[in-house]
């Protein structure tokens, strides 16, 4: 008995909350699509306007959000092999009052985002950043982190979607603003090299800033370090007390 | 003979109009992922074939008894992922029981070649373009062809992309994406594709 006690297998400890650096990963460290690449298709194909960047965004963020949210209580003694059904399945489940909310809002929208729309369900976010990362964390950090990678998507999609109306129709959110229309920014391979392109740019921007970011902190522990060994050096140079004298 | 040109029209269409990777960016993510390794591209390719297959073959029934239903677009995803969770259960317990070494091997990544865009997206094209039974299976497999053919260029591609002339910055999946690009223009040139400027 108290063998079988000893077999039974303990539950991992998930990470405490700590508002840390790492929270907002998912706007930049991890941007799912410039730096991970892990959710392309949405963005490359269906987002060719602001505003199917913008319902993209809105549905991804709502399916993904309550599908983690959700899956977050299924048991993890399920085995993952099985436990994926389970996420697609509700993911799907979250699908249907979205896209009728969706379509009430941005009713022809949604109609011309096509099937892009309910591939959101099987995201790589659902399907593999859960496991890697936001069960692993407490249930309120990973609230946050699953709201910062949403927010990281949304931008993104929303940013290419706007860009991609201007360069294509010289219209931003329907309103003329340019005289150019270079349509091949509008196909497949337009998205491809557009989105590769803004994800290098992303990366070395990324890599700048961190790396100054390093640099200053060098340069600050410098400063502290020769401080502390100046102070001990006139510790060291102080007269010496004068019964030795 | 009108069946089998179905057939082949339906996967020749799949595999190079309709390319799951360069024309329609379907499991873009999986394909980088594959790509690494020869192993893997047989693997999630034939993975992916089976599981596009069978899934086509049920969604063709399932297609007609509920295309008439008002909101079936709304409940299609909801179905095609049963579906494919039926057949991916399925398939599992089949393997676990005869063939148990290979379950072992594939247990960890199996779900990759079933929970993709690539496998929900070829559902919805079908149901899209095609109306009877050998146009959905011929583009089931065009499809998974035309993936395993996506995969087999980014794996030769891969090693050049990721060496040291490219920016450090672009390194990766930022080069892969532009190289997908490129080639995605070129199924396009082969279909005809006319950007206008001529006119």
């Amino acid at each position: 008995m108290a063998q079988a006690k000893q077999m039974k297998p303990t539950r991992e400890k998930r990470t405490e909350f700590k508002f840390t650096r790492d929270l907002f990963d998912g706007i930049a460290k991890q941007n799912v699509v410039l730096m991970t690449g892990i959710v392309n298709a949405p963005v490359v194909i269906a987002a060719t306007t602001f505003k199917k960047g913008v319902v993209i965004a809105l549905a991804f963020a709502i399916i993904s959000f309550l599908t983690i949210l959700t899956c977050s209580f299924i048991p993890k003694k399920i085995v993952y092999t099985l436990r994926v059904i389970i996420y697609a399945l509700v993911g799907s489940v979250y699908y249907i009052p979205t896209v009728l909310l969706l379509e009430e809002i941005f009713p022809l929208t949604v109609e011309l985002i096509g099937i892009y729309m309910p591939l959101i369900i099987t995201n790589a976010l659902i399907f593999s950043k859960t496991e890697s990362r936001f069960y692993l964390e407490s249930r309120g950090r990973m609230v946050i982190d699953v709201l910062f990678f949403v927010i990281g998507f949304g931008a993104v999609c929303v940013v290419t979607g706007g860009f991609r109306e201007i360069i294509c129709f010289g219209t931003f959110a329907g309103f003329k603003i340019l005289d150019i229309s270079i349509s091949a920014f509008e196909s497949p391979f337009g998205g491809f090299i557009l989105v590769g392109i803004m994800a290098g740019m992303f990366r070395a921007l990324y890599n700048f800033m961190r790396n100054r970011r390093i640099k200053q902190n060098a340069e600050a522990q410098n400063i502290a370090a020769a401080g502390s060994v100046k102070a001990e050096g006139e510790d060291t140079h102080s007269p010496l007390p004068e019964h030795i004298g | 003979m009108d069946k089998l040109a179905l057939f082949i029209n339906a996967a020749m269409l799949a595999m190079f109009v309709e390319n799951a990777i360069f024309s329609r960016a379907l499991g873009t993510s999986v394909a980088f992922y594959a790509s690494r390794k020869k192993e893997s591209i047989v693997g999630l390719g034939l993975g992916i074939t089976y599981v596009i297959v069978v899934s086509s073959f049920i969604t063709y029934w399932i297609d007609g008894w509920l295309a008439e239903f008002k909101y079936y677009y709304v409940i299609m995803p909801l179905i095609y992922t049963v579906i494919i969770s039926i057949v991916y259960t399925g398939s599992l317990l089949l393997i676990w029981r005869f063939l148990p070494k290979v379950f072992k091997s594939i247990k960890k990544y199996v779900h990759l070649s079933v929970f993709n865009a690539a496998v929900l997206g070829a559902l919805f094209l079908n149901t899209v373009y095609h109306e009877d039974l050998f146009s959905y299976i011929g583009f089931g497999v065009g499809i998974s062809a035309g993936f395993f053919i996506a995969v087999f260029f980014l794996h030769i591609a891969n090693e050049r992309l990721n060496s040291p002339l490219i920016p450090a910055a672009f390194r990766g999946m930022p080069i892969m994406m532009v190289f997908v690009g490129i080639m995605s223009l070129a199924f396009y040139a082969l279909t005809g594709y006319n950007t206008g400027a001529a006119a």
